[in-house]
Order: C-alpha cells, then structure tokens, then sequence
C-alpha cells in the first residue's frame, strides 16, 4: 500500500487548515459557508480513511528498500487508522452539531476553522507516531490550537482565564512529556518506539531505572490532560469558559487523541514493565473515581457537571487502564470501545446545550431546564438518551461500554477497584437523573420558541438515535455494525500494534 | 414468531407506535386496548400449548454480543407461567380502570412497564435479565415522578437511586461469576443454565451471593431494605402501585427461585434459617406498622410487604409445600392488592380522602363497592374460600416441615393480617354512614365489573386450586429434587 495513499487524510488535513488560513485571511467569508468547506474537507479525508477499516496491517510510512524519509518517525497501522477515523468522524459530528452556534456567535472568527484542522492535524500526527518527540510535537501542535480556540471569545473575561490557565498549566505539563523521553533516550540512545520496545523487553526492570523514570514522567503529561484527579484543577474552568463547540472537542475527540497515544506507548513499550505502573493507576483510577464523583455532585450549571462528569469518565478509563497487566486486548478495546460511547453521549449532551443556548450569557443550570420537555419535547427525549448512556443505563451504548470496562477489571481481578466504579456510576445516576427530572415534572416557567429544523438538531437526533442502537442493535441486520462489531474493529486494531 | 418474544414487544412497539404517530388520547386506548387483547390471547395459547412435565418450553437463544456469550435467551416454565397469568390479568383490568381516568402519558408508561417486566420475567441470559430489570425502572421513575402526589419529584428520584443501588450490586455479582467460568472454560457465556453447572467446580466467595441477592431484597422488599417502600407507596399513582407490588415485587421473588436457587443452592441452603427468620421479622413488624396506620395507602402498603415476606418464608424453607404456597400467594396476592388498591383510587376520587377515620358505613352507601372490598380484604386474611388460603395453609405446613418453632412463628401472620383487616373494615366498610362517605357514589357500571371478575377469580382459585397448581408443580418438584441431592 502506497504510503501517500495511506498519508492522505493527514495532507488533506494539513493542506485543508492552511488553505483556511489563507482564505480567511483574504476573503472573510459567513461562518455557515466556512463550516460547509470544512466538513467538505473532512469528508474528504473521510474517503481516505473508511476502505482501510476491515484491514490488518502495518507500514511505515515513506520507508521502502532504498530510503527512509522521516527515519521511521510515522506509521500508519489498523491502530492510526481506527483512531485517524475516530478522530476525523468526532471533528464532523463536532462542527455538524454546532452549525447553529457557530453562526449565531459573532465571536467565532473565520480562523476558528483552520485551527480546530490543525488540532485534527495534530491529532492524527499524534495516532502515526511512532517515536517520542514526534509525538511530543504533535501533541503540542494540536494543544496550541487548542489553546487559541479556548480563548477565541476575546471579549469574555471566562474564555480568557480559561485560555491562560490551561496555556499555563498545560505548557507545563508539555514539558514532563519531554523530560521524560530525555531519560529514555539517555538509557536508550533512540527514542523510535520499535527500538525502546526491543530494548525493554530484552533487559530487566532493576536495570532500566532511568526508563521508568521516563515513563512515570510521560504519564504524568498523560494523566494531566486526561485530567485524573491529582491533575484535574483545571478541567472545571476550562471547559466552562471555552465555549460549547471547543469544549465538545476537548472533552471527547481530544482525550480520544491523549489515549491513542497512551495506549501505544503502555502497549508496545512498557507492557514488560508494567508491574511498575500498576499501582499507580490503580491508585489514581480511585482517586479520580471519587473525587471526580464529589465534584460532579456539587454542581449547578449543567456544562460543570459535565465537565466534572468528564473526569468521572476518565476514572472508568483508568480502571481499564490499571487492567492491563492481565489482558491487554480486552482492556485496550474496552479503552477505545468506552471512548467511542462517552464521545457519542458527550458531544450529543453538549451538543444540544450549544444549540438551545445561543446566547452565551445565560449559564444553563438544572433550574433552566425546568419544564424543558413541554417546550421542546424531541430534545427532552434526546438529552435523557444521552444521560442514560452517560450513566450506564441499559440499552444505551454507555452501558455496553461500562460492561467492557468492567469485565476487564475483574478480568484481571482489580476486584476492589471495580467496585469503585460501580459506586461512581451510582452516583452519577444521581446527578444525570436529576436533569431528566427536573426536564419532565416540572411546570415549564417560560414559553417555547418553535424549532427550526436544521442541521443542528438533526444531528442531534441521529446521535441520539446512534446511542440507542449502539446499545441494544445487533448482527442480525447485516448492513449496519452491531454492538458488537465495533469491539472486533477495537481488538484487531489493538492486535496490529504487536 | 416466538410467543415469548411476542409478550415481551407488542407491549413496547404499541408504546413506539403512540409515541411516533402522536396519538391521541382515543387511540391511544385503542392501541392499548388491542396490545392488552393479544397479550391475554398468547398467554391463553401458552397455557394450552404448555407441557406441563417439560423443563423449559418456547426457548429463543440468538447470539447477541458473541464474543462474550451474550445472547438473546429467553424461556418459560411453570413458574413464570404463573406469574405471566398474573400480567395477563392484572393489566388489562387496570387499562380497563385507567379508561376513562388517565391521561396518553400513563398508557405509554404502563406499556413500557408491562413490556420491561415481561422481559425480565422471561429472560435466561443474565445481561438481558438486567437489561430488562433496569429499564423496567424507567417508566415507573416517570409515572411517579409526572403523575405521582405527595412530593412526586424527589421520591422519584429516590426510589430509582435505592433500587439501582441493588442492581448494579447485582451487575457485579454476574460480572464476577462470568468471569470464574472464563477462568475455568475459557469461554465467556452469560447462559444461566450454563453458569449454573459449573458452580461446583469452584469455590465462590459468600459475597457474590449477598451482592446478587441484594438486588431483589431491595426490591421486595425485606426487612431492612425497606427505606424506599413509604414514600413510594405515599406518592406514585394507583396504576403504578399496582405494577410495582403487584408485579416487581413477585419478580423479586421469581428471580430468587429462577437465579439465586440455581446457582447457589449451597448458599441458599445455609442461609435458609436467616432469611426465614427475616421473613418473620419482616412479617411480624409490617403487620403491626399496618396496624398503626391511620390512612389507608400506607395501612395496604405495609400489608403488603407483610405478605411478601411471607411469600420469602414459603420460599426459603426449601420443600415442595413452601415453594408452592409461595407461589400460589404470590397470584393470590397480587390480584388482591390489585382489586383493593383500585377499591382504593376510587375512594379516593369519589370522596377525597383515605384517612380511615373519615369513613364509615361505605356498605351502605355504596354497596357494591363494599361487597367487593370485603371480599378481597378477606382474601388477603386468608378466609378458606378464597385463594389466599390455600397459599397461607400451604406455606404454613411448608414452614412446618422446615421447623417447629418456624412453622408456629409462621402462624402468626394470620392474626396478624385478621387483626388490621378486620379492623380496617369494621371502621371503614360496615357501620353507620359518616360525612365523608356520604359524598360517595355508586360504582360504575364498568369498574364494578372488572372488580367483580377479579374476586371472581380470587375465588376461584380458592375454591378449585388443584386446576393451577398443577401446572407448576411438577417443575418446583424436579428443581427441589436438584436442592435435596445436595443438602
């Protein structure tokens, strides 16, 4: 397979977020037409991306017998494929599902196009990389991007906090990434993923203190921007102050990124050493369940229960994290078929707050949606799908995930832990069904504006839709991939690593 | 097309089917009306079709989530047969009840809850079963929350959080069970009657089976997990009531005798004595909380937790009479709560209140409804005649057999039962006619006919047990036979 070909949804990405950037920069054009070329764009790389799904396979990218371009430093595998998809469909589904919010704002200039493509872009650099300071710059190019887009309202005081706190702390947190493949590369003398994992397999723990070090180090960058609990101060304020469609991206396609790369260092790399890092992130899975349950409890405004919820949703992660040292296929596809269903639920909960909350003063707490299901009773039955799938409720595809993610800790008898993650899911069914209830049984206090049926809100239900099938759809209709097809892209996906 | 999987959606499809078309309230009783008629049609056909020495009959096994052995499962034996004959009766005389009372919203729900309890009654793989048993929790967090009285909105969310908290440690135990059978095999399954045979390989830890049992405590309920059984009984609609303790709380029940009793029979043997004497407990302080109550809702609600207790002591002394009268109180039961607790909406409508106190003499002014609610207030004391009788008598020799002490303490509960509702009726029913009752009307025409054929079956069943018995008897006799191999 060509590597040009198998390269494609990158230079298109790439071309596409300079293209943008030229063009707003030339011709200012309405940020409807701007979002249509966007998603054209997108749709694109789509094309690229969709025939390699049923595929096995591994290459690196621009090697062949006489030459070796980038020294090995990219690959493209089922693993860069299944998460480059991942990426590419959550970036569409983002900006689909906020058609109505990005033109309604004045405040999203045309450039906030040609930087969520360079966050893509860097993302999916992220998912090829197979060697640690590419990563490092990827993970940086995407973050920068990130950064802007958090901060794009410039006249809101709250985006501009949000901006420089995670500019701030995250640069920071950057800066352990690189320390720590330092140290690696001091024991190792290369920092080529291939060369570490032959490295590691073949010389014992108590031998390689500086490549823990490293590793501890890298995962110290991983957790921050996952946001487990001892790194998690900034998610409340960043995502409240971003506004809802860079939140949306955050939260869901951005830790989809921060994991691909999590999962193929912890699974080519430091699987060998694993009884190191264990303890650690069984300890921080706890510490994340509770803390992050604690905060979510405490909240009002429904974008920060959200975001504290998100931490939650990191928690499960962990768990399945913390199992790889029995299973790693089960863990890992429960790690990616877990980020698939919080990806659904959360864009389409975040999704439906951006599109009824246009105008950016009114914070939207529980008390807003009182009565919400006599004014608008399509979206009511929406928000409550996406509620029970991010509480785990049967028949929503966030139950099939919990299940995942359970069955891979006692799979690996971290029985003590899985508990935990079942009283976390205990308690966030209180603060999800707080919002159903406060949306049907209670009088509605103003009056409905008609809906407008436009993108947005077909989005809306086609995720909605998307959820409960994922949930409860099966095999027996043979066009559509079932619930349990996507586990079967996850695992060979996963398998393609080794 | 299999019967089963036919209960289990032309409940749900016909609650799609409203939802999608926005129905309006006229319809939507049509559709109702027409779900609940083929529901009663298939049971009709199952009964006929049923064999009554077979094991498990109209199985569907479909793989569902291959790689972990999940499948759609689902079969009937004598006992789900009976309690799908209380579905079969219990909810369309309710449809019928809400007629010409309740708004398209409970219709849905009722639907939904009908469809959900179906299902979890029918399931043989456990993930299904709790799929099933979650959502059923769904529609009945939405009636009490929309259409419920007192304080409607927190006690909604309460009860689904008790009883969730039940579930998901249920949720645990089957994960953890799967798993020592992948350990073991190598595969994963999530087949009960799979699961169940390999448990004598390995040893299980005590506290997979509290974990699993707890779900369905809770939900019964049993002494101790009973915090959530006030403020619901205080809050939800009639109809509600009537799906919760006439139809969740026997599934409680049912589950036991279906999971618990299989894949845990040492378990179950050794902790017999404890949960008897739970049921005891729970029988004894329900009763006399039933005494103490001022207002009728609560005075049924704790009546009726009493006597599921004492369907738990049936079930646990682990002999053919136990179980039986277990299962026969539980459709004597149902039907009962059933009749009064529609007695009681139509109290409560025609004359505004249920506090005890406030009424007399409703024999007299309306005496139809007296005459039925007479007999069925007697039928839950356990008056030979009625079905409830045989249900007490046979649990009362089964707890005999168990232990004399067992079976004196079992005794009590007729007392008990007489002494609350004998007392209820003497205040309520006979005597001259208060105020309040006198603001009371006839019955109509409609309601007093469905109540009638309600007692009428009530009596039925006292009178010529033998006919239903028979169909479930067989299946508790070979399962006992499995526990007595091993005790």
């Amino acid at each position: 397979m060509s590597s040009l070909f198998l390269a494609a949804p990158l230079i298109i990405v790439g071309l596409g977020a300079i293209g943008l950037m030229l063009l707003s920069a030339f011709k200012p054009m309405p940020s409807s037409k701007l979002n249509l070329i966007t998603l054209g764009i997108l749709f694109l790389a789509l094309l690229f991306e969709l025939p390699l799904i049923n595929d096995s396979f591994s290459h690196i990218l621009f090697k062949d017998a006489s030459s070796d371009i980038f020294n090995g430093m990219l690959i493209s595998d089922s693993f860069s494929s299944l998460f480059t998809l991942l990426f590419t469909a959550g970036t569409i589904l983002t900006l689909a599902i906020s058609h109505r919010y990005l033109v309604a704002n004045t405040f999203i200039i045309n450039e906030f196009f040609s930087l969520i493509l360079f966050a893509l872009f860097g993302m999916i650099l992220l998912a090829m990389s197979y060697e640690l300071v590419t990563a490092f710059i990827a993970l940086e190019t995407a973050s920068l991007a990130i950064y802007i887009l958090i901060g794009i309202d410039k006249k809101n005081a709250i985006s501009n906090e949000a901006l420089f706190k995670y500019l701030l702390i995250g640069s920071f947190a950057g800066t352990f990434f690189l320390l720590g493949t330092l140290f690696i590369y001091l024991q190792i003398g290369s920092t080529n993923l291939g060369v570490i994992s032959t490295y590691i397999n073949t010389h014992p723990m108590h031998k390689s203190q500086l490549i823990i070090v490293g590793g501890s180090l890298i995962m110290i960058t991983i957790m921050f921007k996952v946001g487990a609990f001892l790194f998690h101060t900034w998610v409340l304020d960043v995502y409240d102050g971003a506004c809802m469609p860079v939140t949306m991206y955050i939260s869901a396609t951005f830790k989809i990124a921060i994991f691909s790369i999590a999962l193929r260092i912890f699974l080519v790399d430091f699987s060998a050493y694993i009884e190191f890092f264990q303890p650690a992130l069984e300890a921080l899975a706890f510490l994340t369940l509770i803390g992050g349950s604690l905060l979510a409890l405490s909240q009002h405004s429904i974008k920060r229960m959200l975001a504290a919820s998100s931490i939650v949703h990191s928690g499960y992660l962990l768990i399945a994290l913390a199992s790889f040292d029995k299973d790693q296929i089960i863990a890992g596809s429960a790690i990616i078929f877990y980020l698939i269903a919080y990806f659904l639920s959360s864009v389409g909960a975040l999704g439906l707050l951006s599109y009824i909350s246009v105008d950016r003063q009114k914070t939207l707490t529980y008390e807003s949606f009182k009565g919400f299901s006599t004014r608008y009773p399509i979206l009511a039955l929406a928000m409550s799908v996406f509620m029970l799938s991010l509480a785990g409720f049967p028949s929503t595809i966030g139950f099939i995930g919990k299940f995942y993610i359970f069955t891979s800790g006692i799979a690996s008898e971290h029985y003590l832990l899985v508990a935990v993650g079942l009283f976390a899911a205990f308690v966030s069914i209180y603060y999800y069904f707080k919002l159903i209830s406060v949306m049907y049984f209670y009088p509605s206090d103003r009056e409905a504006k008609p809906l407008t049926v436009t993108l947005s809100p077909t989005v809306i239900v086609v995720i909605a839709i998307i959820t409960i099938w994922g949930g409860i759809g099966t095999g027996l209709v043979s066009f559509l991939p079932g619930a349990d097809h996507f586990i079967d892209y996850a695992s060979q996906a996963l398998e393609s690593l080794f | 097309m299999n019967l089963l999987t036919l209960l289990i959606f032309i409940p749900i499809f016909s609650a799609a089917i409203i939802v999608i078309s926005s129905a309006n309230l006229k319809w939507t009783k049509i559709i109702t009306a027409l779900a609940s008629l083929s529901i009663v049609l298939i049971t009709i056909k199952l009964f006929i079709d049923f064999n009554v020495h077979g094991s498990l009959q109209f199985e569907l096994n479909i793989p569902w989530i291959a790689s972990y052995g999940i499948a759609y499962h689902v079969g009937l034996d004598g006992f789900s047969l009976t309690i799908m004959m209380l579905v079969a009766i219990l909810l369309p005389l309710t449809f019928i009840f809400m007629l010409d009372r309740s708004t398209k919203g409970m219709f849905i729900a009722m639907l939904l809850a009908q469809g959900g309890a179906t299902g979890a009654l029918l399931s043989i793989d456990m993930i299904l079963f709790y799929l099933f048993w979650e959502t059923m929790l769904l529609p009945i967090f939405i009636m009490i929350g929309l259409y419920g009285i007192t304080n409607r909105q927190k006690v909604a969310l309460r009860i689904t959080l008790y009883t969730i908290f039940g579930s998901l440690a249920m949720l645990f135990a089957i994960l953890v069970l799967a798993y020592h059978y992948f350990n073991l095999n190598g595969v994963w399954s999530f087949n009960l009657y799979t699961l169940a045979q390999f448990h004598t390989q390995v040893e299980l830890p005590f506290w997979i089976y509290i974990a699993f049992l707890s779900a369905f405590l809770i939900k019964i309920p049993m002494f101790g997990f009973h915090g959530w059984l006030k403020s619901a009984y205080e809050s939800a609609p009639t109809p509600t009531l009537i799906i919760l303790s006439g139809i969740m709380a026997k599934l409680g029940v049912y589950t036991i005798y279906r999971f618990i009793f299989l894949l845990f029979p040492q378990e179950v043997i050794d902790s017999s004595i404890y949960l008897i004497g739970l049921g005891i407990l729970g029988m004894l302080y329900f009763g006399i909380a039933a005494l103490m109550q001022k207002e009728l809702r609560i005075l049924f609600a704790y009546s009726s937790a009493s006597h599921m207790s004492l369907i738990v002591i049936g079930l646990f002394t682990l002999n053919i009479y136990g179980i039986s009268g277990g299962v026969y109180l539980i459709t004597a039961h149902a039907l009962a709560t059933g009749g009064l607790f529609l007695i009681l909406a139509i109290i409560a409508e025609q004359s505004e209140t249920t506090i005890m106190q406030d009424h007399s003499g409703i024999i007299h002014q309306s005496p139809w409804l007296g005459v039925l609610f007479t007999l069925f207030a007697l039928s839950i004391v356990g008056i030979p005649g009625s079905s409830g009788f045989v249900a007490e008598l046979l649990i009362i020799m089964g707890s005999f057999h168990y232990n004399m002490s067992v079976g004196f303490l079992t005794t009590t509960t007729v007392l008990i039962a007489m002494t609350f509702t004998l007392w209820m009726l003497q205040r309520m029913v006979f005597g001259p006619i208060s105020t309040t009752t006198q603001k009371m009307t006839h019955i109509s025409i409609k309601d007093g006919l469905a109540l009638s054929l309600l007692a009428f079956i009530i009596y039925f069943m006292g009178v010529m047990p033998d006919i239903f018995i028979s169909y479930f008897e067989p299946a508790l006799d070979t399962s006992l036979s499995n526990f007595g191999a091993r005790s």
